[in-house]
């Protein structure tokens, strides 16, 4: 009876945007064009948030990153990788912004993320790593060390941590205190939240605390890790969720395409981001048969 | 590219690296990685029934249904052998994988790659995409393949305007002087005209095969630098019936490769 009086963690969108402040250091779950918090990044936009300095999943930013960058809501970006595979070769604000100096980007490699994340979850003042050594990133990046190893003497890269305020994830399903099951890949998820502050859980599916016991081990992420919880569902949109449905490639092309020009990806913002008041809305707008035909492909969404 | 055959420039270099992978080994790739996932597929099917890769950043193991744009798409769940989240898979990267597949918007003749900018980094001409986890993967004792879409003077210049993966760096001791393993490096690069290597004497880019109906001079005029050659240049052997006929039918049924010229 004791989980009846357990506090619950649900919020809804906006008030887990509000979670959020402007200036803050945002880390993002998901990869490329999978599992990635959509429809709390538009919510963001539409709150007006200013000035993030975002980590998108090491190896790959994506649309939700670049989403930001294109609405004015980045100072600064630490990354390792902004390509959009077969949709477009280099995310297009990204592109934008960098070439025209109007974003900061800091470059680091896929591992030193990897390491900064667990420095920061570790609570160490850095990782040594190999990876960067003979490399422009350590030359053009002040933040990396290089230091001769105490026991061997020889070169390594000293990698500072990396402690985001927030970390914002899609996951496939929840409970309301926040134990959460992915529905696929993890990617980097797992070392984001042990090293955020504060953790954020969108869940396509909310289950009861019943249901979840029933399949412990397939939880990966503990509910004393989670500070909200949304339910949220096709949050992913236009991205895909593992386990639950894929990604609108038809979207995704149009928004590489609009992104190219700011008076384009305007038009974007505002038929996508601004114009819908709320998630229920921009659901309507996307249409019941183009979200359904998400799982069309035989044998592989059951 | 006008082939004498019917296959694509990316058909022909998926066969190119399939040939190459050795049986019992353990492979991975990156994103944006149509042509090393079907050599990949192709490989196992052929002389590797052993080969395992990881499939990048999802970590999913040999997935064996049909090609898909994404690495990191769920669907590659289907026959794949299980999944590890990166934190398992950066480890893995260290101690079980035995060669990766790279590329980047310029190599040159060291086989440094680059991936972050043309120009200058802090006012770029072009921002690239960035640097990937090419950096930790030059910096393993392990060898990697290049393979490139375009073999132009853009992509092969003497020069990378900036390092994001060191190769060889400026010869056969740029890599220790850096702390570099010297094991480690890019082993070929396959590009729609053919083959390069690097020879450990001295660490240049080297042209040792021309794709069929491909001159060694077209390949030097479209290279940035002087290409070293191989004593004897070899012509690579054209794909045989088999290996199309498994690529087109089992490795990428969709089509993907052909649709990518």
């Amino acid at each position: 009876m004791g989980e009846k009086r357990r506090k619950r963690k649900l919020v809804d969108l906006e008030e887990a945007a509000n979670l959020i402040e402007s200036g803050s250091f945002l880390a993002l779950g998901g990869y490329l064009i999978h599992n990635h918090a959509m429809a709390l990044v538009r919510a963001l936009v539409r709150k007006n948030i200013k000035g993030l300095t975002i980590l998108p999943a090491a190896p790959g930013g994506g649309v939700d990153a670049d989403l930001l960058i294109g609405a004015g809501c980045v100072r600064k970006l630490i990354c390792c990788y902004m390509g959009g595979e077969w949709l477009g070769a280099i995310y297009p604000n990204f592109r934008r912004a960098a070439q025209e100096n109007t974003l900061e980007v800091e470059d680091w490699d896929e591992s030193h993320v990897v390491s900064a994340l667990r420095a920061a979850g570790s609570d160490l003042p850095f990782m040594p790593t190999r990876a960067g050594l003979g490399s422009d990133l350590i030359r053009v990046n002040p933040r990396f060390k290089v230091f001769n190893d105490p026991l061997e003497g020889k070169p390594l890269v000293a990698v500072p941590p990396l402690r985001p305020d927030v970390a914002i994830f899609q996951v496939k399903r929840a409970d309301g205190f926040g134990n959460s099951v992915w529905g696929g890949a993890e990617f980097l998820d797992n070392l984001m939240w042990m090293a955020a502050k504060k953790v954020i859980v969108c869940a396509d599916e909310i289950a009861t605390v019943e249901q979840i016991q029933n399949d412990p081990f397939r939880v990966k992420l503990p509910g004393f890790a989670v500070d909200a919880v949304v339910h949220v569902p096709y949050g992913a949109h236009p991205c895909a969720l593992h386990g639950k449905y894929s990604f609108d490639e038809e979207h995704l092309k149009k928004y590489h395409q609009m992104g190219k020009k700011t008076e384009t990806f305007k038009e974007y913002l505002d038929r996508y981001v601004y114009g819908p008041q709320s998630h229920e809305e921009y659901l309507d707008l996307i249409g019941a048969r183009t979200l359904t035909g998400l799982t069309r492909e035989e044998g592989v969404w059951i | 590219m006008n082939y004498p055959g019917d296959y694509t420039a990316a058909e022909l270099m998926a066969i190119v690296l399939a040939r190459d992978i050795p049986d019992d080994s353990v492979g991975e790739m990156g994103a944006y990685s149509e042509v090393p996932m079907a050599a990949c597929k192709l490989a196992r099917l052929m002389h590797a029934p052993s080969f395992q890769w990881i499939c990048s950043a999802s970590g999913m193991v040999t997935p064996k249904g049909p090609l898909y744009h994404s690495s990191t798409d769920f669907r590659n769940s289907q026959g794949c052998e299980g999944s590890y989240n990166m934190n398992d898979v950066n480890i893995f990267i260290m101690r079980k994988v035995d060669f990766f597949f790279a590329g980047g918007i310029q190599v040159d003749r060291f086989g440094n790659i680059n991936l972050t900018v043309i120009g200058d980094y802090h006012k770029p001409k072009l921002r690239g995409p960035g640097a990937a986890a090419l950096p930790m993967i030059s910096s393993l004792p392990i060898k990697y393949y290049i393979y490139q879409a375009r073999h132009d003077r853009l992509t092969f210049v003497e020069k990378v305007d900036f390092i994001s993966a060191p190769g060889y760096i400026d010869g056969p001791e740029g890599r220790a002087r850096v702390g570099l393993p010297s094991q480690g490096g890019p082993k070929l690069v396959v590009t729609p005209l053919g083959v390069l290597d690097f020879p450990p004497e001295t660490c240049h880019m080297r042209l040792k095969a021309v794709h069929p109906g491909v001159s060694p001079e077209q390949v030097q005029e479209n290279t940035g630098f002087p290409l070293d050659r191989a004593p004897q240049i070899e012509e690579t052997p054209a794909p045989t019936t088999q290996e199309l006929h498994l690529l087109h039918s089992k490795v990428d049924p969709h089509g993907i490769l052909r649709e990518m010229g």
